[in-house]
């Protein structure tokens, strides 16, 4: 593979991405942020299911979080913008390593099933909490207009895509996450730092679906306890990386891109059409493309490349 | 083998692989309705991988697998246990959450009909079994879980039957007594493929032998000729 | 206090039929969780409620028709869809599998009834009834549904032990390999053994349904409430399943009583993850 062509490429991407508000219209800027942000959960998800194999199916419980801390630092308390979505994700990471003996000790079905209940707690809690509204939810300032909504989906994108670079491209690291995926309890027994590595990812994937959160919501507006944590906000992000394909840097966004433009094209419609065509994608993929779409692309794009 | 009655199991030419690595070379074995045949040979030389293929738990490359004159390479291993072809695996395989008994039903689960009249024969021959009726099978100890095993392979009131080491880790005596046990149901009549590290024993007991080295059949005949062949243990040992 | 106790066993026979069948999932098919098995529960109470509303019949008797048909769907969803990444211990791809079919069901069943929240009670006679013990007042359904649902696990119980399909389930979901040498066929013992649990599912969706009001989109909240029993109850026990349920309901009907439903939740929640943690097995159960 031509190396050259593969930068150039990139690039040019970079670059059409960096002016596309400027340059397109409305509706793409708005595809484009909404691909965004999906593909940055999907990133995360993707360090933690296909990289670690934590299947975290409570990802919403730290976007809603998010959501509503920044709603707190910036609505109620006035705080200036970056730094409130600074401070959810700080929090978001601090209320993840302290549900962190989840991960310690509990596997498999019953993690899974934990993190639901964990993301239930979080809307439980809300819902009491008359300081952000309790059930009625309360207004989050936005101060941001569609197209520095775009940037900032830009930004934590590449920030998300990075993330999963570095824990992939440092050699040893990336050898440390596949063996835990696989079977953590024999890679412990190899010395892997076991619970230290998933805990990294648990926390820092936490940090980023509150920022996301904080994003989301700042630019919807208004917050309810039933929004943040709807769990389609998990399904998003889980059947994008699925179609994708996990365990590779490129898969989500792939996933995320198709699942864009099916909930573009089909949210005129009417509003179950689209889920309901995620979930068949996502059974038709597993059955017939079972590692996701770009394992089977990327022999194919890489001798274009070359 | 000469009767010039159809055999009961003939298996040809067969080759099998575990994915790439090849361990069955060329397998021809003919087993006669009654006979009790001895599988022999080291560990790994492929007897047991030869008893799956015949299960149908792998597929082979090369060959057939014939049963009552029919080629039943295409069929899955339940549809061969329900033809009459009966394995009692390595390592018993018992149901460890099932009573003994609930162990002994689900091995005439294709012969419902006859399951009262096998069960009282099983008892006769296996008196311990009806003693622990009730119990958890788990709890048994191993030899009483590997007379189980055989048991449960009885009651399914087989055409062939085909024992994986059901000697393995017992201690002399019961050795002794399975080999009693074993020889009781050769009296019975049924057709029997043996597959046993206990090699004295294993060549009293049946009347023809094959032995596998490092997946070919080196040497195969009448048990009562063989043992006078000076060269057999030369061969066994793959010297 | 005693009616409050009394209302959470009978509502808690509910959730322990309901843990029952996600037990069974788990158990019986070489540890498969079953993310669409909350969506089956109220497959079952959207069913009845067609029924009822078309037929115009009592939602009891509905269980007549909708059983038999979630079986099917049941049946077919394992066969088809997920015995393969069972079978290939694709423990991943299978959860993920059972989640694409858990929107499926989901979103055709919004699409068909819309996103109202509706109950049946509305539509059986006796919704209204009282019977009188001393000072407490039970309702009937209450009463009949507890019934049914003892009735239905005892029934479920003696179809596992005593029957020779039942065996097979049991030792396939020990050793499907091994169950195969006696003529078992595994796949369709994995597809029996979900069909089964769609029972249970549907049958506790129904008696719900006659409870509370539900809509489709409850479905992932059935499935924690199914989960919530068995981390009590503990996995592999129908006994434990029953119990862990009937702990539930009354801990949950206190709860609520003395404290409001979302303060209730929160505290369940978790009271949940803390027991996850400390003894996972459950009372009865297994270890995990």
């Amino acid at each position: 593979m031509n190396i050259n062509k593969t930068v150039c490429l990139i690039a040019l991407i970079s670059l059409i991405l960096l002016i596309a508000p400027l340059a397109f219209s409305r509706d793409i800027t708005n595809f484009l942020t909404f691909f965004f942000l999906y593909s940055a959960m999907s990133h995360m998800l993707n360090l933690l299911i296909g990289y670690t194999g934590m299947i975290n199916l409570g990802f919403h419980g730290f976007i809603g979080l998010g959501g509503y801390m920044f709603a707190i630092s910036c609505t109620i308390w006035g705080l200036n913008p970056l730094v409130s979505f600074l401070f959810s994700g700080a929090v978001c990471s601090l209320i993840a390593a302290a549900a962190s003996f989840l991960i310690y000790k509990i596997r498999g079905l019953y993690f899974a099933l934990g993190t639901i209940i964990l993301a239930s707690a979080f809307n439980a809690w809300f819902e009491i909490w008359t300081y952000t509204g309790g059930g009625y939810g309360m207004p989050v300032t936005t101060f941001i207009d569609p197209i520095i909504f775009y940037y900032g989906g830009l930004v934590i994108t590449a920030i998300s895509l990075f993330i999963v670079y570095l824990f992939i491209r440092a050699p040893k690291l990336r050898l440390k996450l596949m063996a835990i995926a696989d079977d953590d309890m024999a890679a412990e027994v190899c010395g892997v730092a076991v619970f230290r590595t998933k805990f990294y990812c648990w926390v820092i994937s936490s940090f980023m679906a509150g920022i996301i959160g904080s994003l989301w919501f700042s630019s919807f507006g208004y917050i309810t306890p039933k929004s943040a944590f709807s769990i389609s906000w998990t399904l998003i992000a889980l059947t994008s990386l699925v179609i994708g394909g996990s365990r590779t840097l490129v898969g989500p966004i792939i996933g995320a891109f198709i699942i864009t433009l099916i909930r573009q094209f089909f949210i005129v419609i009417l509003p179950h059409v689209a889920p309901l065509l995620y979930g068949a994608i996502l059974v038709i993929v597993l059955f017939l493309l079972p590692k996701g779409v770009w394992k089977y692309i990327e022999p194919i794009i890489k001798r274009l490349l070359s | 083998m000469k009767s010039s009655e159809t055999p009961l199991l003939e298996v040809k030419d067969l080759d099998v692989a575990y994915g790439t690595i090849q361990s069955l070379w060329n397998i021809n074995i003919k087993v006669d309705r009654g006979m009790c045949v001895s599988l022999l040979g080291l560990n790994g030389a492929g007897k047991s991988t030869l008893l799956k293929s015949i299960m149908g738990f792998l597929c082979p490359k090369k060959g057939s697998i014939i049963f009552k004159g029919k080629i039943i390479n295409s069929l899955e291993p339940w549809q061969r246990a329900r033809m009459g072809i009966i394995y009692v695996p390595e390592g018993r395989g018992i149901f460890a959450r099932l009573t003994v008994k609930e162990n002994l039903l689900m091995g005439c689960y294709s012969r419902k009909k006859r399951a009262r009249e096998i069960l009282r024969e099983v008892y006769r021959i296996f008196p311990i079994l009806e003693e622990r009726e009730d119990q958890e099978a788990g709890t048994l100890s191993g030899g009483e879980q590997q007379m189980l095993a055989i048991a449960r392979g009885l009651m399914a009131d087989p055409e062939l039957l085909m024992l994986d080491e059901v000697t393995q880790g017992l201690a002399p005596t019961l050795r002794e007594t399975i080999y009693e046990k074993i020889k009781e149901i050769k009296d019975l009549g049924i057709t029997i493929i043996l597959v046993d590290e206990y090699l004295k024993k294993s060549i009293e007991i049946s009347d023809y032998i094959y032995l596998l080295t490092s997946g070919h059949i080196v040497l195969e005949g009448y048990s009562a000729e063989i043992i006078k062949d000076s060269n057999f243990l030369k061969k066994y040992f793959g010297v | 206090m005693i009616d409050i106790i009394l209302m959470g066993i009978f509502v808690g026979s509910i959730y322990g039929m309901m843990g029952l069948g996600f037990s069974l999932i788990f158990t019986g098919i070489r540890n498969l969780l079953n993310l669409s098995y909350g969506q089956i529960c109220i497959l079952g109470s959207c069913l009845s409620l067609m029924f009822v509303t078309w037929l115009r019949i009592d939602p009891l008797l509905s269980l007549v028709i909708v059983l038999p048909i979630v079986f099917c769907i049941a049946y077919i969803m394992q066969y088809i869809f997920l015995n393969r990444v069972v079978l290939k211990e694709e423990h991943g791809t299978a959860l993920l599998t059972t989640l694409g079919l858990a929107l499926i069901i989901e979103n055709l069943l919004l699409l068909g009834m819309g996103p109202d929240v509706v109950t049946l009670s509305a539509y059986a006679s006796y919704s209204l009834l009282y019977i009188e013990l001393g000072s407490i007042n039970l309702p009937l359904s209450y009463l009949i549904t507890f019934f049914a649902s003892l009735l239905a696990c005892i029934a479920l119980y003696v179809f596992l032990k005593y029957t020779y399909i039942g065996r097979a389930i049991r030792a396939t979901s020990e050793s499907y390999l091994h169950a195969q040498l006696f003529g078992v066929n595994h796949k369709k013992t994995f597809a029996i053994t979900f069909g089964l649990a769609g029972l249970m599912a549907a049958m506790s969706g129904i008696f719900a349904g006659f409870i509370y009001p539900f809509t489709p989109t409850y479905g992932f909240y059935y499935m924690e409430m199914a989960f919530f029993v068995l981390v009590i109850g503990g996995m592999g026990s129908i006994k434990g399943s029953f119990v862990g349920g009937v702990i539930l309901g009354v801990i949950r009907s206190l709860a609520c009583y003395y404290l409001g439903l979302p303060y209730a939740r929160f505290i369940g929640n978790i009271a949940i993850l803390i027991m996850l943690y400390i003894k996972p097995q459950g009372i009865f159960g297994w270890k995990v």
